[in-house]
């Protein structure tokens, strides 16, 4: 199901409130007025009171379009001098009463698409029958509709003036129709469009281009459990990304291709690494330590994790769902907002299969690589301070310059002219993805099916890194009759993923990826012994050579995926229906990883190699979702006042289990088998959790301009304590339509809307099994339990606490939508304001007490903020059209409370740390700062020449501040999307640019890249500089002693960078800002023309570019960078990650 | 309608079932790991927490550069002082293992496990205290019950170990029928050299109150001593370590990681100081067939000991946790300050062949090495230098702790490290307290008074 907002970006939207669409080649069959039977719009049989004397026949309409939801659509000749009508009904059908009063009027109907269209009735012609005489036909025209940017306009009616005489475009906005005479005019129409007619002459074809209707608003939004919702009823924010926007630029990974896209949604990227996970995070964070991830729903069903492996162009649209009022009903896990996701389903109707075939292409490189310094030589300095030239035996470049070396024996016994490599530019190499999809689809009156078939493959901007991805989608629903409905769908895929190995081991290749040095020509030396590929040769003992990594060392995984579901519907009367869905997500992921005998990571840079390690992993989890509902909906129960309702029952159940087993200690190089280990470690672990809900909501409005709306859950959670494990949370919202309410002119407000909303949701733990506490496998140091042939346990180090109560999210939320002048500027404002308490996290305890962590309630996190999307068209006219989407998103996420007696939490940490501290943004940065003078706040060197009667070598050099302090915020000030599309008639240019303003980041890569001495910065090493600020030192009283303004002269090489400023992280945290070209696509559909004669449908090309420019303060970096540590909420620490990537590509989409 | 009622029913039933408190707790029941466990498999933790994880934690290779055993070769001590959070957490988490063993083994009186599990608890108790001073001790390991524990002064913590001690030795001397020798890994049951080793804790703890009071502190240990370790066999070490990464002994599994681990220019100045030392041999490599010592504190990096020599280290390697020989070093000082120079000689030229014997010097060569005046100058010529800088010596590679203890209590040997970050007094209380226990930050331990605020017994 799908919520239509604008056509013009998903034509296929307009199906579905399920009727139908229709294929050129049946237009045959097309809409004659009084045809209703087949086509009708499901709520025609929608009862209605009226109540009219004498009045005019528009104003008839006019309370009909406003009583049924349809829109009416007549040519004003048709009613020119029709008499005034009087109608009386309660509880009429729709057809009833119209046929009642325009059948004395010698008018018929037909309802199609939302449409009631009104033409002249021919005496002879049976308005009810099946059967309708046909006007002589002498002439055939074909043509197409689209709207004024060339996108067709798929069922637009096209109905010659004056008779009954119509067809429905298909799905390209192609028609063909037999007209009576060259005289004949053609009524062109489609809901959200101004009305078009068109005189034949002797043309026979057509281009018909209508322009929007903007008086008509009324879009449909996606909630919860699949209920579609006027757009304006609802009483929060939500925003809906298209197909179109996610795949034009063919990025595999649908979650990042949000970014900029949504107002509200901050997400981080997961890097370019084939299969990087990205972050989203809607309206902030509201757990401290736990899953700040949304709830992901996919055709109804909750699924268990993040959809990256879903290919993105089997998604017909994504809804945001924003705060927790959205959300509310889905219980706890929607704390954090859902992500609706749809996928593509056929259409009913179509009775000949439609074939749809694209395809993409992209190369990808990394994006920003620093300008190394070229001037100095591989080496370090000695205890004298003379700078040494050591080749191929150092990780530094801090050796005497280049120029003066000239030639030198190498360790091979090579002679070698001393010279600049650009080791990183030969490290990193173009990187593609291609994206194919292949999709059928066909549908009649009693259902539908689509088949899709994708496949994905990238390699990565580094050797033997790369994803390769498989996907199947199945969809299908069937109306037995008119009272039950089945539904299916079907969804697999098939992940795998090769990276390089990560974290800050020996065997990251980005250590040298980054930070060769300099004059070491890393990428045309040996990497390995002649006699023995496991003996490395590298410029660093104990680390591996990046290339011999990337090609011994596995980081491979491999999922299957199944989500699938399996319902129906059944609805014995019109107001009510019975629904019921059994989802099932299900995967098993097995990761494979290897330190290849002789790998730096398991110390095996021995001669002869030793080592190597193994570790093969298998998750499997399934996932059973099953959900009931009753709906009720009933308009008018009392004058102008529409209600529905909803009851229902969920019930989740989670089961998990993870098998890891490890071997250690190689004995033949390249086989990477468990049993090639001298030492196996096997691990089990099992998760078990149960939720059960029950919950219900009341939607009422009055006159379709105020609106209410409540909602309650009960959930009853496995993984709480009895006495706390079931529970009771509400929301309560509220809209108005104040533009009707009270009338206020189109040319000042054509819309104009206000909401609120309050609710709450609670959250169980994420952690099963927290009833008692147990003992674990026991471990000391690097020894794990069996050892030496005995086993062991000790005390679980985390403590869980008896008396655990669920975590309560409160949400409010007041937002104003307003649309001027035409809706060509729309403005759609969310203030949020929410406060997560009672987290249940496992909460760092004092080590003193036994334990290090503790699950317990503690914590309270707000966040407040705003959330604007505005959308502009400054120009349109019949070819050229500017759209221009400005998303803004800005909050504040502060940790209010922590547990009594805790300062901070520690997220994560390398160096610096990641910490929620109370009074301060979540997360923040922590970690050694600069010593500071307490008056001016300037930085202070220390002024000691000497000190215990030795040279001081920190003199003339940044103090430290003498306890670890908070940096600053990890989070941004505000970020904002921009997106321009142009379009000019079959072209369109699409531009989006991100802007990202503040935000910490510690830098790992510019650390090391200073540590090292190859970034740019260290290029001035001879170069006399003075640090701005003060000089001083630290008394023997611990205190900070100022002497005056510093004006000591020192050089920023070897000893500043590395001996004294590497040890104060401020040094190496700087600020993330940044102005992003982020998206830039131009696209060509081909005239219809030109396909005439071809077997296509349609043919649209497009070339694409992305993350191609970058503006930034950023040193050295893409600033855009990779979390550290992803599970944790511990972003803002970068540390020797995967690069971001720039691609460009083109596409092809062809339908036959 | 029939099937459709019965349908519902159906559903219904399934419903209801679904949440009972009885289904739900089935479903929550840890799978996992046990609620319960008996002592034999508490103790090989508790073992291997204290060989490994205090005795081989990265804050004991810190205190290795501290000490000036040894001097980083790659990156010098750059970020001295932390790094000390794991060894915390071993000696929490471990004493909290200790403390439900030794409740366990009184209920069952199994009083050879609760008497083991009393020294280890005293061991990793001193660790701790030496390692940062006053720490949590009467209000520690009360789990929710004491969130934020006090910090004991060291002097309370001091008079505890002996009792602690005590207790541990009346429970081992009970003559407890069950036989610890398969869950053993430090002593593989072996009571009675389980009742020296805990004489030979409560001779160094007495010791290391020299400067509190030196003739008393000298008669406690030499009490002490009497009943621990009688010969160059006995000692407590440990043995087990395997040949892999996985089962290695940590200071080389460490060193692997960054190779950093050279000789300090200071430590062998004062093997030097003493003549040719056959132990030269064995502990350090060659660069070239000379041993070349890095300078201690420099800003100089080696990581592939193409200049510096490194220390020879293998997986398999022991750690000792208190030996014979520092049993008569300790004999030696302490005899030294009652004046006895006699007694304090022979405990001393015993301590040297001891110390060589135990990292495998031949007899011979240990005769070659002694008969030198320098290294056995008789009992009228012998100092405390002499005796702690033999002490110095025989702690390399794996008991700096014990080295940096001497150093700080009687400031031999000196120190020679040129970089003023380079010579803390003591380490800084870890973060994670910090963050989480206000009694810890109120200590007023900082990076600028690590340098000037000695521990309780170093005055």
């Amino acid at each position: 199901m799908n919520k239509k907002v604008n056509p013009r970006f998903f034509p296929f939207l307009i199906i579905t409130n399920n009727i139908f669409l229709i294929s050129k080649r049946i237009s045959i069959l097309l809409l004659y007025i009084g045809f209703t039977t087949i086509y009708a719009y499901s709520s025609n049989a929608q009862k209605i009171d009226i109540d009219l004397e004498d009045v005019p026949i528009t104003t008839f309409f006019k309370e009909i379009q406003q009583k049924s939801d349809l829109v009416i659509i007549y040519s004003d000749e048709l009613i020119a001098g029709t008499e005034k009508v009087t109608v009386k009904a309660t509880q009429a059908t729709l057809e009833k009463i119209l046929s009642d009063v325009l059948a004395p009027l010698n008018l018929g109907y037909g309802i199609i698409n939302k449409q009631i269209i009104i033409n002249k009735i021919e005496p002879s012609i049976d308005r009810t029958g099946a059967k309708t005489i046909t006007p002589p036909l002498q002439q055939t025209v074909s043509g197409t509709v689209t709207d004024s940017e060339g996108v067709p306009l798929p069922g637009a009616n096209i109905v010659e003036k004056g008779t009954t005489n119509g067809v429905v475009a298909d799905f390209d906005g192609n028609f063909s129709i037999d007209v009576s005479d060259e005289n004949a005019i053609l009524i062109i129409s489609y809901i959200g469009y101004n009305r078009q007619e068109v005189t034949i002459g002797e043309r026979t074809t057509i281009a018909v281009q209508l322009s929007e209707d903007t008086s008509i608003l009324d879009e449909v939004v996606l909630t919860a459990f699949g209920i579609e919702k006027s757009k304006k009823s609802v009483s929060y924010a939500t925003q809906t990304v298209d197909s179109e926007q996610l795949t034009q630029v063919g990025n595999p990974d649908i979650v990042n291709s949000l970014q900029g896209k949504v107002a509200g949604v901050i997400v981080r990227s997961g890097g370019g690494m084939p299969g990087g996970e990205s972050q989203i995070t809607i309206r902030g964070n509201n757990s401290l330590t736990g899953n700040n991830q949304p709830l992901y729903v996919i055709d109804g069903i909750p699924i268990a994790d993040n959809p990256n492996d879903l290919n993105p162009d089997i998604i017909e649209s994504m809804e945001v769902l924003k705060g927790a009022t959205a959300a509310a009903l889905y219980g706890l896990r929607a704390s954090n907002g859902v992500i609706l996701i749809t996928t593509k389903s056929g259409y009913k109707g179509i009775q000949e299969p439609v074939i749809t075939f694209s395809s993409n292409f992209r190369v990808e490189e990394v994006s920003r690589l620093p300008d190394y310094q070229q001037t100095y030589s591989q080496g370090s300095v000695n205890g004298a301070g003379e700078s040494i030239f050591q080749p191929g035996n150092s990780p530094f470049s801090w050796g005497p310059r280049i120029s003066g070396i000239g030639t030198y024996t190498n360790q091979f016994g090579e002679q070698e002219v001393a010279q600049y490599y650009d080791n990183a530019q030969d490290f990193f190499i173009a990187g593609g993805t291609s994206n194919s999809n292949l999709s059928i689809s066909n549908g009649n009156e009693k259902g539908s099916y689509l088949v899709s078939i994708g496949y994905t493959n990238q390699d990565g901007i580094v050797q033997n890194s790369g994803l390769e991805r498989f996907n199947v989608l199945i969809n299908g629903n069937y109306s037995i009759n008119d009272k039950w409905k089945l539904i299916s769908s079907v969804k697999y895929s098939d992940t795998k993923i090769a990276q390089p190995v990560v974290g800050n081991a020996n065997s990251n290749p980005y250590y040298a990826a980054f930070n060769t040095p300099t004059t070491y020509n890393l990428r045309d030396k040996p990497i390995a012994a002649d006699d023995d590929p496991f003996n490395q040769v590298n410029f660093r003992t104990n680390h591996d050579n990046a290339y011999w990594s990337i090609k011994n060392n596995v980081n491979d995984s491999e999922t299957a995926r199944l989500i699938g579901n399996l319902g129906f519907e059944y609805s014995p009367t019109d107001w009510l229906s019975f629904n019921y869905r059994l989802g099932l997500d299900a995967f098993i992921t097995k990761n494979l990883d290897v330190f290849q005998l002789g790998s730096g990571d398991t110390r095996g840079r021995t001669n002869p190699p030793s080592g190597g390690r193994i570790i093969e992993q298998t998750i499997d989890q399934q996932q059973i979702n099953s959900n009931f509902n009753i709906r009720l909906q009933k308009e008018d129960i009392f004058k102008n006042i529409s209600a529905s309702f909803l009851l229902g029952n969920e019930i989740y159940d989670i089961r998990n289990r993870n098998l890891t087993g490890r071997g250690d200690g190689f004995a033949l190089g390249g086989f990477n088998n468990l049993s090639n280990a001298a030492n196996i470690l096997v691990r089990e672990r099992k998760n078990n959790s149960r939720v059960v809900g029950y919950f219900g909501s009341a939607d009422i409005s009055w006159k379709d301009q105020l609106f209410l709306n409540f909602t309650g859950r009960q959930d009853i959670v496995s993984n709480l304590p009895e006495a706390n494990r079931s529970f009771f949370y509400p929301s309560v919202g509220a809209s108005a339509v104040f533009s009707d309410l009270f009338n206020i002119p189109d040319n000042i407000l054509n819309f104009g809307k206000l909401r609120a909303s309050y609710a709450e949701v609670g959250q169980a733990p994420e952690q099963t099994f927290v009833q008692n506490n147990f003992f674990v496998t026991g471990i000391a140091e690097n020894i794990n339990f069996p050892f030496n042939g005995v086993n062991a346990f000790r005390q679980s180090p985390s403590f869980i606490a008896s008396d655990l109560r669920p975590v309560n999210t409160k949400t409010w939320e007041v937002g104003a939508e307003l649309n001027f002048w035409q809706n060509r500027i729309k403005i759609d404002y969310t203030y949020f304001e929410s406060r997560a308490t009672d987290q249940i996290f496992q909460v760092p305890i004092a080590n003193s007490s036994g334990f290090l962590t503790e699950l317990r309630n503690a914590g309270v996190l707000s966040t407040k903020g705003h959330e604007l999307n505005l959308r502009l068209t400054p120009i349109r006219t019949d070819n050229f059209r500017w759209d221009f989407q400005a998303n803004f998103t800005t909050y504040e996420n502060t940790v209010q409370e922590l547990a009594e007696g805790i300062d901070r939490i520690i997220l994560g940490a390398f160096n610096v740390e990641i910490v929620a501290e109370k009074g301060f943004d979540y997360p923040s940065i922590r970690g050694d700062v600069f010593a500071r003078d307490p008056a001016s706040n300037q930085i202070v060197v220390d002024s000691r020449e000497n000190v215990n009667g030795n040279p001081n070598p920190r003199y003339g050099m940044p103090l430290r501040g003498t306890e670890f302090d908070i940096i600053g915020s990890v989070q941004p000030d505000y970020e904002l999307g921009l997106i321009n599309t142009f379009r000019y008639k079959d072209f369109s240019l699409t531009a989006q640019v991100d802007i990202r303003e503040g935000g910490l980041v510690y830098s790992g890569n510019n650390r090391l890249g200073k540590l090292y001495g190859t970034l740019p910065e260290t290029a001035n090493r001879e170069i006399d500089y003075v640090e701005p600020g003060m000089k001083g030192f630290y008394n023997d009283a611990g205190e900070l002693e100022i002497v005056g303004t510093n004006d000591i002269v020192i050089q920023q090489g070897w000893e500043y960078f590395r001996r004294n400023n590497d040890g104060i992280d401020e040094s190496n945290t700087y600020d993330a800002s940044f102005v992003r070209l982020r998206e830039v696509v131009l696209s060509y559909d081909l005239p219809s023309e030109l396909l005439k004669r071809t077997p296509f449908d349609a043919i649209s090309l497009n070339i694409f570019g992305r993350n191609l420019w970058l503006s930034t303060d950023f040193p050295n970096y893409d600033p855009e960078v990779q979390s550290q540590d992803q599970a944790n909420n511990a972003q803002g620490i970068e540390y020797t990650t995967f690069p971001q990537i720039k691609s460009i590509g083109a596409g092809v989409t062809v339908k036959f | 309608m029939k099937h459709t009622t019965i349908l519902l029913i159906a559903f219904f039933i399934v419903l209801f079932n679904s949440c009972s408190n009885e289904e739900l707790n089935a479903i929550d029941t840890n799978p996992n790991s046990p609620e319960t466990v008996s002592v034999n498999l508490l103790l090989p933790q508790v073992t291997m927490n204290t060989v490994a994880a205090m005795s081989g934690s990265s804050a004991h290779v810190a205190m290795s550069y501290f000490t000036e055993h040894s001097a980083d070769t790659e990156f010098n001590i750059i970020e001295p002082i932390r790094g000390t959070e794991l060894l915390w957490q071993a000696t929490y988490t471990g004493l909290l293992n200790l403390q439900t063993l030794i409740n366990q083994a009184e209920e069952q009186e199994l009083k050879n496990y609760s008497g083991i599990a009393r020294v280890l608890f005293a061991y990793t108790l001193a660790t701790a205290t030496d390692t940062w001073g006053n720490i949590p001790y009467t209000e520690a390991l009360q789990g929710s019950e004491g969130r934020t524990p006090k910090f004991d002064e060291q002097e309370l913590i001091y008079n505890e170990l002996q009792v602690i001690l005590d207790q541990a030795i009346a429970d081992l001397s009970a003559n407890s029928p069950e036989d610890t020798a398969a869950f053993d890994l430090l002593l593989d049951g072996n009571i009675d050299l389980w009742i020296k080793t805990a004489y030979g804790l409560k001779a160094r703890y007495y010791n290391r109150l020299s400067n509190i009071d030196s003739e008393q502190s000298a008669m406690d240990a030499l009490s002490s001593v009497q009943n621990s370790f009688s010969s160059v066999e006995e000692n407590c070490i440990f043995s087990k370590y395997g040949v892999l990464l996985p089962t290695g002994n940590p200071w080389k599994v460490k060193d692997l990681g960054l190779g950093s681990l050279g000789l300090s220019s200071t430590f062998y100045n004062i093997i030097q100081q003493f003549g040719s030392d056959p132990r030269e041999d064995i502990l350090f490599t060659k660069i070239d067939g000379a041993i070349v010592p890095a300078p201690i504190g420099e800003n100089t990096s080696d990581p592939g000991h193409t200049k510096y020599s490194a220390a020879v280290l293998a997986f398999e390697d022991v750690q000792p946790i208190i030996t014979y020989d520092e049993i008569k070093f300790i004999e030696a000082e302490a005899n030294l300050r009652l004046d006895n120079a006699a007694a304090a000689n022979t405990a001393y030229e015993a301590a040297v062949s001891a110390a060589m014997t135990r990292v495998g010097v031949a007899a011979e060569d240990i005769a070659d090495y002694t008969a030198q005046e320098t290294v056995f100058p008789g009992q009228a010529s012998l100092t405390l230098d002499d005796i702690l800088s033999q002490k110095f010596i025989s702690f390399y590679l794996k008991q700096p702790l014990e080295a940096f203890n001497d150093q700080r209590r009687t400031g031999i040997p000196a120190k020679q490290n040129p970089d003023p970050d380079g010579n803390p007094l003591r380490m800084l209380y870890p973060n994670i307290e910090l963050s989480n226990n206000e009694n810890a930050e109120a200590q007023g331990i900082n990076l600028a008074t690590i340098y000037t605020q000695k521990l309780w017994w170093a005055k």
